[in-house]
């Protein structure tokens, strides 16, 4: 059954605020001035050079340094805790036998083969 | 609620491997499984003989079907062998037998040679080619060389018994339409990797098995396993994935009478 109360009514008030942000007027555009947008070819940028300058010191710098400065740390390589193993519990021996053969080593990986008392 | 043990070898119930059970019958085992909500069964053959023993098996049981075939790790007996899983096959309706397999390769302890495991992989495959049948693949340790074999044939059916590979070989294997075998394993309590894998595992590409008397799931390790504890096995899916045993039950139930017509 169709239940109107399962889709919220909005308030007039939010429709008209709504109805405000939607509406072109009501933002102000700054005109478009042509000249400003195209790139003025004839500019002389000369800030350029003053970035390049600094850029190349450093570069100079970092070649003076001698190697041996530089004190190369080795990696670390940390490994991820080995889980205990599992206790897989057999009936017998040949129970154990039996299985591990059949299943192809796919019980194998970290499993401690314990014979049930 | 119905669960379908997909893989199974209860054919073997008179078998070694089943001694430290006790005293135990086929009729007790079909007794539980059905008191637990295991209404159908597959039993797996993994030898010639194994496989003989299994159609015998359900010959005149109810709900329960066979599936004949040389595990990889009997591979070794060469074109004879297979020549004789093939004449078991006369009438696979009538003799109830839905599946080829257990094949494929294991390459973890190669207890067949390699050559002779893709021989008798190929010569199953294109036994059930010849009768439509769907397969039961084991492959261990030998994806890289199972693909291309597998995607030289057309129009293969089957299931990736026991899957316990990576997520990127299980999108292989659902990009080839092939079902996802799920047991015990995925209940160990280490098996990490296994248990974010079968979560990527569609609903629709399911199947759940015991491959009773191996892979007892937790917590009856100890015990032979039993098509019982399919029910174990459902019940561990249903609080690693969050969705309910029923759900499972339906999905897979519904896979494992389509992928084997049962």
């Amino acid at each position: 059954m169709f239940q109107a109360e399962a889709f919220p009514v909005e308030s007039q008030t939010s429709l008209e605020s709504r109805a405000e942000m939607r509406d072109p007027a009501q933002f102000q555009f700054p005109e478009l001035d042509q000249n400003q947008t195209e790139i003025d070819q004839s500019a002389n940028f000369t800030h350029h050079g003053d970035l390049q300058a600094p850029v190349e010191a450093n570069r100079a710098a970092q070649l003076a340094t001698p190697a041996n400065v530089v004190e190369l740390h080795p990696i670390q390589t940390v490994e991820a805790p080995q889980p205990e193993p599992e206790q897989l519990y057999y009936a017998d021996e040949a129970q154990m036998k039996a299985e591990v053969v059949h299943a192809g080593g796919a019980v194998m990986a970290n499993r401690n083969f314990v014979l049930a008392a | 609620m119905q669960l379908t043990d997909t893989h199974c070898h209860i054919q073997d119930i008179n078998e070694p491997m089943w001694a430290s059970a006790g005293e135990l019958s086929a009729e007790i085992l079909v007794t539980r499984a059905s008191a637990a909500s295991v209404t159908r069964l597959v039993c797996v053959g993994t030898t010639v003989s194994d496989s003989a023993k299994a159609i015998e098996f359900v010959r005149g049981r109810d709900n329960i079907w066979a599936s004949i075939g040389v595990h990889p790790h009997d591979a070794k007996g060469g074109k004879q062998t297979l020549h004789a899983l093939a004449e078991l096959v006369t009438d696979p309706v009538a003799q109830k037998i839905v599946a080829v397999g257990e094949c494929g390769l294991d390459y973890h302890y190669n207890l067949s040679p390699k050559t002779d495991q893709i021989a008798a992989l190929r010569f199953q495959i294109e036994l059930a080619l010849q009768y439509d049948l769907p397969l039961i693949f084991h492959v261990r340790d030998a994806l890289d060389d199972f693909w291309p074999i597998f995607d030289s044939y057309k129009n293969l059916r089957g299931v990736m018994h026991s899957f316990t590979d990576t997520p990127t070989n299980l999108h292989k294997a659902l990009e080839r339409g092939l079902y996802i075998g799920v047991n015990g394993i995925t209940t160990f309590k280490n098996n990490h990797a296994q248990q974010a894998m079968v979560q990527h595992i569609p609903l629709q590409k399911l199947l759940l098995e015991t491959d009773a008397p191996f892979l007892t799931p937790v917590p009856l390790r100890g015990k032979v396993n039993e098509p019982a504890n399919v029910m174990l096995v459902a019940k561990f899916l249903a609080n690693l994935r969050d969705e309910s045993v029923a759900e499972i039950a339906k999905h897979t139930t519904y896979n494992a009478q389509t992928l084997f017509n049962l």
